[in-house]
């Protein structure tokens, strides 16, 4: 899948990847970011322990992947170019939960 | 007048023995002292009438003690006191080399029999163990001590009134150097290695680079640390450098920028095409599915892959990429761009 326009991502950064499916029976290796990460530079796939957990996921409609599970690989990849990056910092929109209030999170077992 | 011709003469450590001669019609003639030599012999006026001279000669006494010897003249006693020799000493190797390691030392003492002595030690280190008195020619030996110290020392003994010097060399330095292997960052920073050295030993810490540098430590005496300083920022990657502290080599290997990814790879992506997961779940429940990444250089994503297996035909949407969020009640960074439907 290709975005419309590429995103700009900055060097060292971790960011999250993800992609929505309504239907599930994705691929996963369990355990896997718990050994390491994946290195095919200049990408990397963070080990679970970089920068918190890796396997982000999130049940139900297409939301940011919060939840973690066992250092779970799903196989979300990029596609990464080195093409002029867009150096504007992002900004922020909103955030959830607001400060000092009370969120839920659901795990799956 | 009755004269024994001959002397009686006693001598102190010699055996004794008595000869009796008889000599002119029944005189009695004693001989009373060393068997194998005369030491007072009568050399005129063995015999006489009315008044009279008796002649005698002492001979040397080579010996240390003073003796008494007497002659009999006419029923009377003469007695001849001869003093002995002064003693004399010799002792051998008087100066006396040691290493460091001390031990057992010995010299000998000549003197004159019943010339008496005596050994003492005035260092500490110095020992006697045999011959701290002896009389006549006799052997001294003493033990040296290891010197721990690396400065050489010196003793001495006072043997029958000579001295012997004894000088002991100190122990060789030697350095132990901690850690001879150093890592350091592209970023460069303070190092530090400890030195291990005996009090006296003295060293110096020299750096055999340009980018490295000794910020305190560069020399000192017995344990010290050696510290180079912040290492000059962002270079490229480095063979190992070395810096030389107390003869020990300190390796500093210090890792360059990470190198530029080859732009000719990309668009690069984590995995590759033939990478095969372990599994397709069975669980149909809708769900987002991520992965947490970085690049080592700024760039733009360009697309989302995921394995997809056979029975994940459903809609795939919400591709995204955004920027992990930190725990916490910090705000959520929105995505980098808005979040945009796919399609597959």
């Amino acid at each position: 899948m290709t975005f419309a326009s590429p995103v700009s991502i900055a060097a060292n950064t971790t960011y999250v990847a993800s992609y929505h499916t309504n239907t599930g029976n994705y691929a996963v290796n369990d355990n896997y970011f718990l050994a390491g990460g994946a290195d095919n530079a200049p990408l990397h796939a963070l080990a679970n322990g970089v920068d918190g957990s890796n396997s982000v996921d999130a049940y139900g409609a297409s939301a940011f992947p919060k939840q973690t599970y066992n250092g779970s690989n799903y196989w979300v990849d990029v596609v990464f170019n080195t093409a002029a990056a867009d150096t504007t910092p992002p900004t922020v929109t909103g955030a959830t939960p607001a400060a000092n209030t009370t969120a839920s999170a659901r795990r799956r077992w | 007048m009755h004269l024994h011709r001959f002397a009686n003469v006693g001598l102190v450590g010699c055996r004794r023995r008595r000869a009796e001669r008889e000599r002119d019609g029944g005189e009695r003639v004693q001989l009373d002292g060393h068997e194998q030599r005369e030491l007072m012999s009568v050399t005129a006026g063995a015999s006489g009438s009315g008044n009279g001279t008796v002649s005698y000669t002492v001979a040397g006494n080579s010996g240390t003690a003073s003796r008494t010897g007497t002659i009999t003249a006419a029923g009377q006693t003469i007695t001849v006191t001869q003093a002995g020799q002064t003693c004399s000493y010799t002792v051998s190797s008087t100066s006396v080399s040691s290493s460091a390691a001390g031990g057992a030392q010995s010299a000998t003492v000549t003197a004159a029999a019943g010339c008496s002595w005596t050994a003492v030690s005035n260092a500490a280190w110095i020992s006697v163990t045999a011959g701290s008195t002896g009389s006549g020619n006799g052997t001294v030996s003493y033990a040296v001590d290891a010197n721990t110290a690396t400065a050489s020392r010196t003793g001495t003994i006072a043997v029958a009134g000579e001295t012997i010097t004894v000088t002991q060399a100190g122990q060789a330095c030697s350095y132990i150097v901690s850690p001879t292997s150093v890592s350091s960052s592209a970023a460069g920073g303070a190092q530090s290695a400890t030195v291990t050295a005996a009090a006296g030993c003295s060293w110096t810490a020299v750096s055999n680079t340009a980018w490295v540098s000794v910020s305190a430590g560069s020399s000192g005496s017995g344990n010290g640390t050696v510290a180079t300083p912040s290492m000059r920022t962002p270079r490229p990657r480095r063979a190992p450098e070395r810096v030389t502290v107390a003869g020990q080599t300190v390796t500093v290997t210090q890792a360059g920028q990470s190198a530029p990814p080859p732009t000719s790879a990309c668009p690069c992506t984590i995995w590759g095409a033939s990478t095969t997961p372990a599994n397709i779940t069975s669980d149909a429940q809708a769900v987002e599915l991520g992965v947490k990444f970085r690049s080592d250089v700024s760039g733009v994503i360009t697309g989302v892959r995921f394995y997809k297996g056979t029975t994940n035909t459903g809609t795939h949407t919400g591709l995204s990429v955004e920027r992990e969020r930190h725990t916490g009640s910090r705000p959520r960074r929105s995505p980098a761009k808005p979040r945009r439907a796919g399609s597959r």
